[in-house]
C-alpha cells in the first residue's frame, strides 16, 4: 500500500546553489532564500519554479509563501442581481436565467492580471488572496539569504485553482450581486513569493500594512513560527 | 510485529536510509544531507496507556457489575488480552469557494384564528366548540442577494481497517461519526500521536490497512464535496465554485485490546480502549432469571397437584360413567407437564448464549 510505493528518496538540496531545504511535513514547495529559487515537488522529484520576494523590508519577519499568477483574464459572461426583490415567487435551487427578472449581463475582454494565492493552508484562501492581490505589493530588493520559509503545502496545480477562485472572489462584493461567472483565467507565469509578515499578539501582519492573517485561520501557524525562530509580539 | 524496514538509499552517498517507519524526511546518518521520501505517507501510533493487567481489569470491572450474570468472574476462563494498533486513515483539506443565490425574506404576523377545541389539544373532546387562539403566521415576502465565501478546513477520518465485527463502527465517507468511548472524534486529531516506529512498540500487533491511500482520499473527497454542498443551504437560485485543495493524509495506529474469555459454556469478547482504558464494546454473560428457582416452582406446584389429579382420576373413574372423565384429567395433566418440561427447555437455551450483556 504506502511502503510499496517507496521507490526513492529525493536529496533536499537546492540544485543551483546545493543549500539544504527545509520546511514542514506537509509542505510541498521548499523555497531556496539563497538563490531565490521555490523547489516544488512533483512526481518524487523536485521541480525548480521561479521566487520573489516582497515586503521584506525589516529583520525578524516571518516568510509567508504565496503563489503569484500572471494571467490573461477574461470574464466570458458575468450575470448580476439586485441587492433585494419585493417579490413572494419561490424561486428554483440552482441558478436558472430565465427564473429570475431584473437580471443583467456583462462581459470584460481579457486583460492581464497577477493573483496572489496563500500557499499555505489557510481556512480563506480566496478572501486571504484578493486582500493580498489588492495590496499590489512592490518586489524588496532586499536579500533575505538565510530566511526560513516554511508552511507551503499548496501545489502549483492547486495555486492554479486558487487563483481561479480568488479571480470569481473578487467580482463578489461590489453593489450589484453575483448570479452567475463564466470567467477564463489563461495562466502566462506562476512564481512563488515569500511575503515578510510581522509575528503579532493575533496574527501575521503583512509587513508595512495593515493586513493581519489571524493565527487561528491557518493551519499551520504554530509550526510556522516554532520552524521559522520566532515568537509572537508580546509574549 | 515487523522490524522489518524498507531499504532506502541516500540520493547523495547511497548509504542506507534508517528512517522510523512513519518518517517521510530526515537526514541520511553517513553524508548528513537532508532527505525526503515523497511517495510514504506519514504513520502516527498512538501508544497503549495500559497493559495487559490493566486490560484484565477493565474486563474485570463489567464482569463484576449488577449487569452481568452473578458469578461470572469466578467461572470464566480469560485468555492473555492482545494488544492490536488499528489504522484509521485522517486526511484535512482546505475547501473553499464561493456561493451565490438569494435568501427569502419573510413576515411574521401573529393572527387570531378560530380552531376546534379537538384540534387544539390534539385529541377528539367530544365537541366542546370552537376556541379562538394566536397563531404566527410567517409569510415569504421578498428575497435578498447572497454571495458567501466557503471558508473550512474539514478533518475526515477512514477506518482502514474492517472493525464492524468486533462492534466498533467504521468511519467512511457515509458515516463520521465520533466513536463512543474511543478517542477517535469527528473532525479532528487525538492527542499523544507519536511518529510510528515499529521497532520501538513494545508490544502488540500492527494491523495493515484493507483500505488503500487512494480509496481513502476518494472517500475523503466525498465528504469534502458534501461540506461544500453545504454552504448553498436555505439559498436559491444558487450558483456556486467551490475546491478542494491542499489535500494531507496521514495513517494513525489506535491501540484496542482485545480480551477473549468463556463463561457458562459461551464464548465471550471484550474490546478495551488502550488509551481511555474502558471497555469500547463487549458482550458478557448476562443476568438471566435463575432456572433453577423456576424449577423448584414448578416442583412444588406438581407434588402439590399430583394427589389432587390422582384422587380426582380414581374417584371419578369409580363413578359410572366416569371413565371419560378420567380420561380428561390425565390428558390435561400430560399437556400441563409437556408445557412445564418445553417452558424449563427454552430457559434452558436461554441459560447459554442467549442472554448477552453488549457493552
Amino acid at each position: 500500500m504506502f511502503s510499496s510505493s517507496d521507490r526513492a528518496a529525493v536529496l533536499m538540496r537546492c540544485g543551483n546553489c546545493s543549500q539544504a531545504l527545509g520546511g514542514l511535513p506537509d509542505d510541498t514547495v521548499f523555497p531556496c532564500t539563497e538563490c531565490l529559487t521555490a523547489w516544488c515537488l512533483g512526481d518524487g522529484e523536485l521541480v525548480p519554479r521561479a521566487m520573489e520576494v516582497f515586503a521584506m523590508e525589516e529583520d525578524g519577519l516571518a516568510a509567508l509563501p504565496f503563489w503569484i499568477l500572471d494571467a490573461e483574464l477574461e470574464i466570458v459572461r458575468r450575470i448580476t442581481r439586485m441587492a433585494e426583490c419585493a417579490s413572494p415567487v419561490q424561486l428554483p435551487r440552482h441558478f436558472e436565467e430565465a427564473g429570475e427578472r431584473g437580471l443583467r449581463e456583462t462581459a470584460d475582454p481579457p486583460r492581464r492580471a497577477t493573483i496572489f494565492v496563500p500557499a499555505f493552508l489557510t481556512d480563506r484562501p480566496l478572501s486571504l488572496g484578493r486582500k493580498v492581490t489588492s495590496l499590489e505589493l512592490a518586489p524588496s530588493g532586499r536579500t533575505v539569504r538565510g530566511l526560513r520559509a516554511p508552511g507551503g503545502c499548496i501545489t502549483a496545480d492547486d495555486g492554479l485553482l486558487l487563483a481561479k477562485g480568488v479571480a470569481i472572489f473578487s467580482e463578489t462584493g461590489g453593489r450589484t450581486h453575483l448570479a452567475l461567472l463564466e470567467l477564463d483565467l489563461r495562466p502566462v507565469h506562476l512564481r512563488l513569493a515569500l511575503v515578510g509578515c510581522r509575528a503579532e499578539e493575533q496574527g501575521f501582519r503583512v509587513a508595512g500594512q495593515t493586513l493581519l492573517i489571524p493565527y487561528t485561520t491557518i493551519a499551520d501557524a504554530e509550526e510556522i513560527m516554532a520552524f521559522s525562530g520566532l515568537s509572537r509580539e508580546g509574549r | 510485529m515487523s522490524p522489518a524496514r524498507s531499504a532506502l538509499k541516500c540520493p547523495s552517498c547511497g548509504g542506507l536510509l534508517d528512517l522510523p517507519d512513519g518518517e517521510i524526511s530526515g537526514t541520511c546518518r553517513h553524508c548528513s544531507n537532508p532527505v525526503l521520501l515523497p511517495d510514504r505517507v506519514r504513520r502516527f501510533v498512538l501508544p497503549s496507556v495500559l497493559d495487559s493487567t490493566g486490560a484484565l481489569r477493565a474486563v474485570r470491572r463489567i464482569l463484576e457489575s449488577a449487569g452481568t450474570r452473578r458469578g461470572t468472574a469466578a467461572r470464566s476462563t480469560v485468555r492473555r488480552p492482545l494488544l492490536f494498533y488499528v489504522p484509521y486513515w485522517s486526511i484535512r483539506a482546505q475547501v473553499s469557494g464561493i456561493t451565490a443565490g438569494v435568501e427569502p425574506g419573510y413576515i411574521e404576523e401573529t393572527i387570531p384564528t378560530v380552531v376546534d377545541e379537538s384540534d387544539r389539544n390534539g385529541m377528539q373532546m367530544g365537541g366542546r366548540g370552537a376556541v379562538m387562539v394566536r397563531r404566527t403566521v410567517r409569510t415569504r415576502v421578498s428575497w435578498k442577494a447572497v454571495e458567501k465565501e466557503l471558508r473550512s478546513l474539514p478533518r475526515v477520518n477512514i477506518s482502514a481497517a474492517d472493525l464492524e465485527p468486533l462492534g466498533i463502527p467504521s468511519l467512511s465517507d457515509r458515516a463520521q461519526l465520533s466513536i463512543t468511548g474511543m478517542e477517535i472524534q469527528a473532525g479532528s486529531l487525538p492527542r499523544g500521536l507519536e511518529v510510528l516506529d515499529s521497532a520501538g512498540l513494545p508490544e502488540g500487533v500492527l494491523v495493515d490497512p484493507v483500505v488503500s491511500l487512494s480509496e481513502a482520499l476518494s472517500q475523503a473527497g466525498t465528504c469534502f464535496e458534501r461540506v461544500a454542498g453545504g454552504s448553498s443551504r436555505l439559498l436559491e437560485h444558487v450558483w456556486s465554485w467551490h475546491s478542494v485543495t491542499g489535500c494531507r493524509a496521514i495513517l494513525l495506529y489506535y491501540p484496542i485490546w482485545i480480551v477473549d474469555f468463556e463463561a457458562f459454556g459461551g464464548s465471550y469478547k471484550a474490546v478495551v480502549d488502550g488509551r481511555t482504558g474502558s471497555v469500547a464494546r463487549g458482550w458478557f454473560p448476562g443476568r438471566v432469571f435463575d432456572r433453577r428457582i423456576v424449577a423448584a416452582g414448578f416442583a412444588a406446584v406438581w407434588a402439590a397437584a399430583i394427589p389432587c389429579l390422582v384422587h380426582l382420576s380414581l374417584g371419578s373413574g369409580a363413578a359410572p360413567g366416569g371413565g371419560g372423565c378420567a380420561l380428561v384429567t390425565i390428558a390435561g395433566a400430560a399437556a400441563a407437564l409437556a408445557a412445564t418440561l418445553r417452558l424449563l427447555g427454552l430457559m434452558e437455551n436461554r441459560d447459554g448464549r442467549g442472554d448477552v450483556l453488549v457493552v
